[in-house]
C-alpha cells in the first residue's frame, strides 16, 4: 500500500507540510475576510485603505 | 475517476484522517508507529568484541574512505578515546578496569540507525530519509551544511568536513546501504572475526539478544540497549556490564526525537492563525477607543461653541431689548417734549388771545 | 526637497572611523580565508561542537536583540499607544539592521552558503524546527525592510510609493508580530530536541515560550538603550516630537520591561519546578544558573520598577545596557556554556579569534550602516512633507 506511513517521522512530514500550506492560506484569508467584514464600517478600522493620514494624540 | 480517488485519499490520509496508517497494536489512537515492519539491524555483542579493528579497516575499505595515519592493524590507537569523524564511519574503543568484568571491553561506534531518526526529524532539507531496510541515508546534494543533525543526534554520530571549502558534506555511517540494495553484508559484519556483529531482522536480533540473556543469565546485563532508546534503534547491544562503563548514555529516555519537537511545531499554526485575530481585535478596539475619544472631543467642542453661541445670543437679546427700551424711552421723552412743547405753545397763544381780547378793539 | 539632507563631510580621521576601519579590514581578510579555506581553518568548531558563536551570538543573540522592531510598532500601531511613535522608526531600522547581519553571519556558519535558499526551494524539511526559524527570518526581513522602506523613500523623493508602503503599515505590523513570535519561540524550540546535551536548568519544555518572552524584554531594553546611545551622538538629528517623546518612552518600555521580566522570572522558577530540576542547583551549573536568573532577570526587573517609579532615566538606561548583556549570557547558556555540558572540558568550545573577529566585524558594519542612514534618512526626525503613518 503505498499510503501505510511506517514512520512518526514521515507522518509529520505530511502533517507539517500540510499545515503550512494551511497557514499561507489562512494567512491570505485573515486580509480578505477582514476587509469585507469592516469595508462598511465608517472609514476607520479597515486594514490599510482609509486610514487616517496622521496619529492624533 | 479511480486516479482522483486515490488523490483524495492521499490528502486524506496526508491530513491525518486514513484508515491506511502504519500496521500498529494502537490503530485507534492514529499516531502509534512501529517502524518499517521487515526493516534490518545489527545485533552488537559486547562480550564478544575483541578489539581487532578489523571492522573499522572493512568499512574503510567499503566505503572508499581516506586511509589513516596509522595502520588498522596498530592496536596503540586504542589506547585513547576515539569517535566517529569525517573519514570514520566506525571506531571502537577499549575500556580497560570495568568493574565486574576479567579484561578489557570493546565497544564499537557506528551509527545506530534510529527507527525515529533525530537528525532527519531536525534537517530542513530533508536530506536524511529513513529506508525500508532501516538505513539512515544522507543525500549531500540538498545538503546546506547548518549541522543541525549533529546538535540533534543523541549519539553524536554524524560528522562534518570541516576541512573543505566549497563541498563540505556530513558524513555518517550509511549501514552500507548500497550493499545492502546488492544483497551483500555491511562492510563490519562481513569482517568480523569474533561473530560480535549479527546480521537481521530487527525483530529476530531482538529475539536471538533475549534469547543469549535468558541462557547466559551470568553473563549479560538484562537490557537490549537499542530496544527503546530514543524510541529504538536499528543497532542493538547487549553487555555484561552497565552500559555507561562503555561510554554509552544510559540517560536518552525513550521518546522517539519527532516527538521531542512535536508539542513546539504544533503551537506555531495556532499562533499563525490566533495570532492574527487576537491582534486585529486589539487594533479595532484600540481604534474604536480612539473614535470615541475623538467622537466626545468633537461633542465637547460642539456643546461649548453651542453655550458661547447660546450665551452671545442671549447677550445679544439683552441688549436689543435695552436698546429698544432706550428707544422707546427716548421716543417717549420726545413724544412728551413735543406735547409740553405743544402745550406750552398752545398756553401761550390763548394767552396772547387773552391779552388780545383786553384791549379794546 | 528641503534642506534637511546633511552635508556629507570628508570621512575624518577619528578614533572611532580608525578602529572601524581596521575591524572591517580585518574581517574583509578573515571572509577570504573562511570562504577559500573552510570552516576549519577560521572556527574551533569540532564533531563535538557543531555550532559556535556564529550561532550562539550572531544568530540566537542578534535576533533576539533585533526585536525591538515587533515590540515598538506593536505597541504604537496595534495597541494604539501613539505616544511611542517617534520610537518605531529607530527600532524598526536596527530591527531589519539586525536581521540583515544575521542572514550575513549565517553565510559564514554553514557549510554551503549558496544553498540557503534550498529549504524553500528545493525540498522543505518541515519537521525540522529549523524550517520553521528560516522560513519566519525570511519572511520577517523582507517584512522589516518594506516597513523601513518609507524612510528611504523619503529621503529619494518618491512620495507615491511611499504612501502606498504607509497604507500597509497595518498589515506589515500584525504579520510581524506573528512572525517574530514564532521563529523568537522556535529559536528556543531549536534545541528541544536535544534533551541528552542541554543541562537540565537550561532545558525546558518551556524553551520555547522562554525565548519568546525574553525577546520582548530584549526589544523594550535595546530600544531604551539604542535611543541612549542615540541621544549621545545624534542628538542634532532629532526633532521636537522625537526629543518630547524619548523620556516617556524610556519611561513606558522601562515599566513594561519590569513587568515582562517579572513574568520571566515566574515562568523561570515554575519551569525548574515542572522538570524538578531543584537538585542540580547546588552544582557549579546551578550557581551560574542562579547569576542568571537573579543577577540578570531579577536585578533588571528591580532596577527597571525603581527607575520607572521615580522617573529616573539614568538608572533606567543603565538597566537596559544590563538587560542587554543579560539576553546575551541567557543565549550563550542555552547555545553555548549549557550545551555538551556532558563533555569532558577538552573536548568543550571555545571561539578561535577569527571567529570572533567575523561577529565584531558583522556588529561593525551594522553600526556603521545605522551611523549611515540616520544621518541621512528621516529616522530620528519626521520628514516636513509626510504626514506620519
Amino acid at each position: 500500500m503505498e499510503n501505510v506511513i511506517y514512520t512518526l517521522h514521515d507522518f509529520m512530514l505530511r502533517t507539517e507540510s500540510l499545515t503550512y500550506i494551511l497557514i499561507v492560506a489562512a494567512l491570505c484569508g485573515f486580509i480578505f475576510f477582514w476587509r469585507f467584514l469592516s469595508e462598511r464600517d465608517d472609514g476607520r478600522d479597515h486594514l490599510g485603505a482609509d486610514r487616517p493620514g496622521g496619529h492624533h494624540r | 475517476m479511480s486516479i482522483s480517488r486515490r488523490r483524495f485519499l492521499g490528502w486524506l490520509s496526508a491530513a491525518g484522517a486514513g484508515t491506511t496508517l502504519g500496521r500498529s497494536a494502537h490503530a485507534a489512537g492514529g499516531t502509534h508507529f512501529t517502524g518499517y515492519p521487515d526493516s534490518l539491524g545489527v545485533l552488537f555483542d559486547a562480550t564478544r568484541c575483541i578489539g581487532c579493528r578489523k571492522c573499522e579497516e572493512a568499512c574503510n575499505k567499503v566505503n572508499e574512505l581516506p586511509a589513516p595515519q596509522k595502520p588498522f592493524s596498530d592496536l596503540a590507537v586504542l589506547e585513547g578515546r576515539r569517535r566517529t569523524d569525517a573519514k570514520t564511519y566506525t571506531v571502537v574503543n577499549r575500556y580497560e578496569n570495568v568493574p565486574g568484568a576479567k579484561g578489557p571491553l570493546y565497544r564499537k561506534i557506528q551509527c545506530n540507525h534510529c527507527l525515529e531518526p533525530a537528525c532527519a526529524s531536525a534537517c530542513f532539507v530533508r536530506a536524511f530519509a529513513k529506508n525500508s531496510n532501516g538505513a539512515v541515508t544522507y543525500d549531500e546534494s540538498v545538503c546546506v551544511g547548518c549541522r543541525y543533525c549533529m546538535i540533534a543526534c543523541p549519539f553524536e554520530i554524524p560528522t562534518y568536513e570541516y576541512d573543505k571549502a566549497f563541498t563540505p558534506r556530513i558524513m555518517k555511517c550509511t549501514f552500507c546501504h548500497p550493499r545492502l540494495l546488492k544483497g551483500q553484508l555491511p562492510g563490519c559484519v562481513e569482517i568480523c572475526p569474533a561473530e560480535a556483529l549479527t546480521f537481521g531482522k530487527r525483530r529476530n536480533l531482538l529475539k536471538i539478544a533475549r534469547e543469549r540473556i535468558e541462557l547466559f543469565p551470568g553473563r549479560y546485563l538484562d537490557h537490549i540497549y537499542g530496544e527503546t532508546e530514543m524510541g529504538g534503534t536499528a543497532w542493538l547491544t547487549i553487555s555484561g556490564v552497565p552500559f555507561r562503563e562503555l561510554g554509552m548514555r544510559e540517560d536518552l529516555g525513550t521518546t522517539p526525537a519527532p516527538e521531542l519537537t512535536k508539542g513546539a511545531l504544533s503551537v506555531v499554526p495556532v499562533v499563525a492563525s490566533m495570532w492574527p485575530v487576537l491582534l486585529t481585535g486589539v487594533y479595532a478596539i484600540s481604534q474604536r477607543r480612539e473614535k470615541i475619544a475623538r467622537e466626545e472631543q468633537a461633542a465637547a467642542v460642539a456643546e461649548a461653541v453651542a453655550k458661547a453661541q447660546a450665551e452671545a445670543k442671549a447677550k445679544h437679546t439683552e441688549a436689543m431689548a435695552k436698546a429698544e427700551k432706550d428707544k422707546k424711552a427716548a421716543i417717549d421723552r420726545e413724544v412728551k417734549k413735543a406735547l409740553d412743547e405743544a402745550a406750552k405753545a398752545k398756553a401761550q397763544e390763548s394767552a396772547a388771545a387773552a391779552a388780545a381780547d383786553k384791549k379794546p378793539s | 526637497m528641503p534642506d534637511r539632507k546633511i552635508v556629507i563631510q570628508k570621512p575624518a580621521l577619528t578614533p572611532f572611523n580608525v578602529v572601524a576601519g581596521i575591524i572591517v579590514a580585518v574581517g574583509l581578510i578573515i571572509t577570504v580565508i573562511r570562504f577559500t579555506q573552510g570552516l576549519r581553518a577560521t572556527t574551533n568548531l569540532s564533531d563535538y561542537n557543531p555550532w559556535g558563536i556564529w550561532i550562539g551570538f550572531d544568530l540566537l543573540v542578534g535576533v533576539a536583540l533585533a526585536a525591538g522592531g515587533y515590540v515598538t510598532s506593536a505597541a504604537c500601531y496595534i495597541f494604539g499607544l501613539k505616544r511611542f511613535h517617534s520610537a518605531v522608526r529607530p527600532a524598526i531600522l536596527t530591527g531589519f539592521l539586525g536581521y540583515a547581519l544575521v542572514v550575513l553571519a549565517l553565510h559564514y556558519d554553514v557549510g554551503r552558503p549558496w544553498r540557503l535558499p534550498y529549504p524553500f526551494i528545493v525540498q522543505q524539511g518541515t519537521t525540522s524546527l529549523l524550517f520553521e526559524v528560516a522560513a519566519c527570518v525570511a519572511l520577517y526581513l523582507t517584512v522589516l525592510f518594506i516597513e523601513f522602506t518609507p524612510a528611504a523613500l523619503e529621503w529619494l523623493g518618491l512620495k507615491r510609493a511611499r504612501s502606498i508602503v504607509a497604507k500597509l503599515t497595518l498589515v506589515l505590523t500584525i504579520f510581524g508580530v506573528v512572525l517574530s513570535t514564532l521563529h523568537q519561540s522556535s529559536l528556543g524550540a531549536l534545541f528541544l530536541i536535544a534533551p541528552s546535551k542541554l543541562h537540565p536548568l537550561w532545558y525546558s519544555p518551556y524553551l520555547a515560550l522562554y525565548f519568546f518572552v525574553s525577546s520582548i524584554i530584549a526589544g523594550l531594553s535595546m530600544v531604551i538603550f539604542e535611543g541612549s546611545l542615540a541621544h549621545k551622538h545624534f542628538h542634532d538629528k532629532m526633532d521636537a516630537e522625537h526629543l518630547r517623546e524619548a523620556d516617556g518612552v524610556a519611561l513606558g518600555f522601562a515599566k513594561a520591561a519590569s513587568w515582562v521580566l517579572a513574568g520571566y522570572f515566574i515562568i523561570k522558577v515554575i519551569g525548574i519546578a515542572q522538570t524538578n530540576a531543584w537538585n542540580y542547583l547546588g552544582s557549579g551549573y546551578g550557581l551560574w544558573f542562579l547569576v542568571e536568573m537573579l543577577g540578570f532577570v531579577l536585578l533588571p526587573c528591580y532596577f527597571y520598577a525603581i527607575g520607572a517609579r521615580e522617573k529616573n532615566l539614568k538608572i533606567i538606561r543603565r538597566t537596559a545596557a544590563w538587560t542587554v548583556l543579560g539576553i546575551v549570557v541567557n543565549r550563550f547558556n542555552v547555545g553555548m556554556i549549557a550545551f555538551n555540558y556532558h563533555l569532558p572540558s577538552s573536548e568543550r568550545y571555545f571561539p578561535h579569534w577569527m571567529e570572533i573577529g567575523i561577529s565584531v566585524f558583522v556588529v561593525t558594519i551594522g553600526i556603521l550602516a545605522y551611523k549611515f542612514i540616520v544621518t541621512h534618512m528621516p529616522i530620528l526626525y519626521a520628514h516636513p512633507d509626510y504626514d506620519a503613518h
